[in-house]
């Protein structure tokens, strides 16, 4: 019929039409009816909660297994009287293959200098090689920390006056003609023998690099890409043909660096007696100092009062802000960067703080370079604190331990103090934007 | 047409489940702005017609109108609308668009007194979208926030209308309130930070009843027909669910609560209509909603009783070719003054707002298209409110047929 399928064909018009029509187009930047609203929301900055911050100090820590080692002598005026000394072993060369008419000519230790230094930086220092006294091995923990030590012989095996800033970075020790000929004799020996089963620690069970207390610098010895011992034989024939012979370094695991402190002269002297103390005990400074285990530990003990600021509330942002001491430090002194340890009831760093997206946080430092008042470190500790109130519980043996970052596996010996205590002009800030729904 | 209608029927939920398109300030608060109840050509009569009958299409405002249907006709109505909207406020102004399905309904007479209809309109609608930027003093840090709304209460009505010694008609509705409105607010802090979502949706549900009066008095060959309504008050129950959850769509609290602290209030309407000669149809209203006994409070914001003063004229050209089907277009056009509901730092909201349009018979008058032009302004700009201006194009359909007839070929 017509007028049945006139309607029809009106009808799924107007269908399409209405599609069309179902729309809203407003005005996105519109800020009309603001007065008309009445908006709980809000957000707040709150500086106010308390930021308690104390330098703690390890008994020890791990030194071995990163092919790494420290040597020198400091006597700082942050830290105190700084003695580092680095302890290793040699193994048997791939072959030496020493020929009955061959002799040796010289030998020297090589070793990396690894651009550390800490100190005087124009100091010239000098390094002395000496022989371990007694057979050490690897701790059951599979570690060997800063605080062990093993005797050795006071005769002097080999010494070079190195200068950190020679542009060559390798450093050459050489060897004493004795020394020199004894280690020949050991590889001869072992040629003419035959014998696997021996190690060269049945014949040296070790060697130390270090120096004397008259040192006014303490450098950094990079293992991994060093030649170790290497001799230099001739043959006597007509064109006096010259050959090596490396004696490389054992497993990093037998590598160790041993430190000695000695803060009885510094403005840390609390840490001859006392493993942790607060800011306000020692004229409202902390100091770092990793590779001494030495931290500056913050905790939050009213971190849960924001849990009673109201019941819908959640943490938008927080940022820990800390300023470095500047009277006693230069700015070429401050490390580009630090990071944040969680650390537990002991004051040990238990794991790298992370955010959630899983990597570590770390500082950004800003330098106020006319009037040094605006001079800190900050961190985005934004997802520690959300997570910390997640659970609507602060937990009270939680503390964060600040250490520098300088990139590797291995702790630093520079250190840093910071200013901690209640001056209200450089005392640490946790600054948070808190949201309130 | 019955295909066509059971289509239409078909595709309604979709409508009914698509956000009803608005944009207004002031329906912040409440129920959102109170929408006019305007079928067909009340909408070309500023929303007016109480006294009107449903000749060829369906008179919402009165449930007694249905006299004037065809025996065993139907009538089905559709209408649609385009709406170019101006906010200004203390020098600022901004300029806002929507378009929405505004009604379908459905008449039919079965016997010769007795008339039935359904109808599905807008009672209320809320519609905004604000955006704030708020800095923190001393520190930098920024955060925006933007404030939104949505969807509204709808009226679904049936009713019925039975004519009782050829003039005086008397109606019932049977109404029911439904609808969902969504709240939000969206914090977006600087620095890629997590933001945040408050949301609040809103469900209500109630039931009312409306009661209609027509009486129609011969005058020659003009007539007069005088009109009532009543709509008695009744409690809106909703229930609201909050969420808030972040940029992730991670809940971070939900949470449902029920109340039913919002009355509709009474309403009645009288309305006379002075037909001359089948081409001029005079008409004026009167409409009042009795807020006040409400005790109403809306966050605070008071409400006045609401007052609307409406008039329309409809003329109709004569054909000059009576005895061939050329369609004759008929004219609208109508006039109102309305008191609003909300009372804002004392000033009341009120509106004036004028329509005009035509009618335009089609396929041998069984159906007829509509097209009218209105103009709206409602608020005011004093103590920082604001003034709405709406220019709207609307588009509405009524589709005829004659039902309950056996035929011999079909």
């Amino acid at each position: 019929m017509k007028s049945k399928g006139w309607a029809y064909r009106w009808l799924i018009w107007l269908n399409l039409v209405l599609i069309a029509f179902s729309c809203e187009d407003g005005d996105p930047d519109n800020t009309i009816g603001l007065s008309l609203l009445d908006s709980d929301t809000y957000v707040e900055m709150i500086d106010t909660l308390q930021v308690v911050t104390s330098t703690v100090q390890l008994d020890s820590t791990i030194s071995s297994g990163d092919d790494f080692g420290y040597v020198g002598f400091v006597n700082d005026s942050i830290s105190g009287k700084v003695f580092a000394e680095t302890f290793f072993k040699v193994e048997w060369p791939t072959s030496s293959n020493i020929h009955d008419d061959e002799w040796v000519d010289s030998m020297v230790l090589e070793v990396n200098y690894s651009g550390f230094l800490f100190g005087d930086t124009a100091e010239v220092i000098e390094l002395f090689v000496h022989e371990v006294a007694f057979t050490y091995e690897l701790p059951d923990d599979g570690y060997f920390y800063s605080h062990n030590k093993i005797s050795y012989f006071p005769d002097v095996l080999g010494s070079v006056e190195y200068d950190p800033q020679d542009s060559d970075s390798i450093i050459e020790i050489r060897m004493t003609d004795e020394f020199t000929q004894r280690v020949f004799e050991i590889l001869e020996e072992r040629d003419y023998t035959y014998d696997e089963t021996t190690s060269f620690q049945d014949y040296l069970e070790g060697l130390v690099i270090t120096t004397s207390k008259d040192e006014d610098a303490i450098i950094g010895l990079d293992f991994s890409s060093s030649s170790g011992l290497v001799l230099y034989i001739s043959e006597p024939d007509e064109y006096s043909s010259q050959r090596e012979i490396s004696i490389g370094y054992s497993d990093s695991d037998e590598q160790f660096y041993h430190l000695e402190m000695d803060f009885s002269e510094c403005p840390f002297s609390m840490l001859e007696t006392s493993n942790e103390f607060l800011a306000d005990e020692s004229n409202g400074l902390c100091l770092i100092q990793p590779a001494a285990g030495i931290f500056t530990k913050v905790e939050l003990p009213s971190l849960e009062n924001l849990l009673m600021i109201s019941e819908y509330g959640t943490v938008l942002s927080a940022e820990l802000i800390i300023k470095p001491e500047i009277g006693m430090q230069s700015h070429s002194d401050f490390p580009e960067g630090l990071v944040l340890y969680e650390g537990d009831s002991d004051n040990y760093p238990v794991d790298v703080i992370s955010g959630s997206d899983g990597y570590d946080i770390t500082s950004y430092f800003t330098q106020d370079v006319y009037y040094n008042e605006n001079t800190y470190y900050g961190f985005d500790v934004s997802d520690y604190i959300i997570d910390e109130l997640s659970d609507n519980y602060v937990d009270p043996t939680r503390s964060i331990l600040i250490s520098i970052d300088n990139g590797e596996d291995y702790p630093t010996l520079q250190n840093l103090l910071l200013k901690g205590g209640s001056d209200p002009d450089d005392k640490p800030l946790l600054k948070i934007h808190y949201l309130t729904f | 047409m019955k295909k066509a209608f059971l289509i239409a029927i078909l595709v309604l939920p979709v409508y009914l489940q698509a956000q009803i398109n608005y944009s207004s300030p002031y329906s912040i608060f409440g129920i959102g702005d109170r929408v006019g109840t305007s079928l067909g050509r009340n909408s070309l009569i500023a929303g007016g017609g109480v006294a009107l009958g449903s000749d060829n299409y369906l008179n919402s405002r009165n449930p007694a109108s249905l006299f004037a249907l065809d025996s065993q006709s139907v009538v089905f109505d559709l209408g649609v609308n385009y709406n170019y909207i101006l906010w200004k406020s203390q020098g600022e102004q901004s300029v806002h668009h929507d378009g929405n399905l505004n009604y379908i309904g459905l008449a039919l007479k079965p016997t010769k007194n007795w008339g039935l209809a359904f109808s599905l309109m807008p009672y209320s609608q809320s519609g905004y979208e604000v955006n704030k930027t708020t800095e923190l003093p001393g520190d930098g840090f920024y955060y925006d926030q933007t404030f939104t709304g949505s969807g509204g209460i709808n009226k679904a009505s049936l009713l019925s209308s039975y004519t009782l010694f050829n003039r005086l008609s008397l109606g019932i509705g049977f109404q029911y309130y439904f609808g969902s409105q969504e709240f939000s607010e969206y914090i977006d802090p600087m620095a890629n930070l997590t933001s945040y979502t408050i949301e609040e949706n809103r469900y209500t549900g109630s039931i009312g009843f409306e009661y209609g009066i027509n009486y129609q008095q011969p005058l020659g060959q003009s007539k007069l027909t005088i009109g009532g309504t009543f709509t008695s008050e009744k409690d809106l129950d909703y229930r609201s669910e909050f969420s808030i959850y972040d940029s992730d769509d991670e809940t971070i609290d939900e949470y449902s609560r029920s109340k039913s602290d919002i009355v509709l209030p009474m309403e009645y309407s009288a309305g006379m209509a002075f037909y001359f000669r089948k081409s001029f149809v005079l008409s004026a209203d009167y409409s009042y909603a009795d807020w006040s006994a409400t005790d109403t409070d809306f966050d605070g914001i008071k409400v006045n009783d609401e007052k609307k003063y409406t008039v329309g004229i409809q003329y109709k050209l004569k054909s000059r070719f009576p005895m061939r089907d050329i369609p004759v277009p008929s004219f609208f056009a109508g006039a109102s003054y309305e008191e609003g509901y909300i009372n804002i730092y004392g000033n009341g909201i009120n509106s004036y707002s004028f329509t005009v349009g035509g009618e335009l018979p089609v396929n041998k008058g069984k159906n007829y298209i509509r097209l009218a032009y209105g103009f709206k302004n409602y608020g005011t700009t004093s103590d920082g409110l604001i003034k709405v201006t709406t220019n709207s194009i609307s588009l509405s359909f009524s589709l005829m047929d004659r039902w309950f007839i056996k035929r011999r070929f079909d």
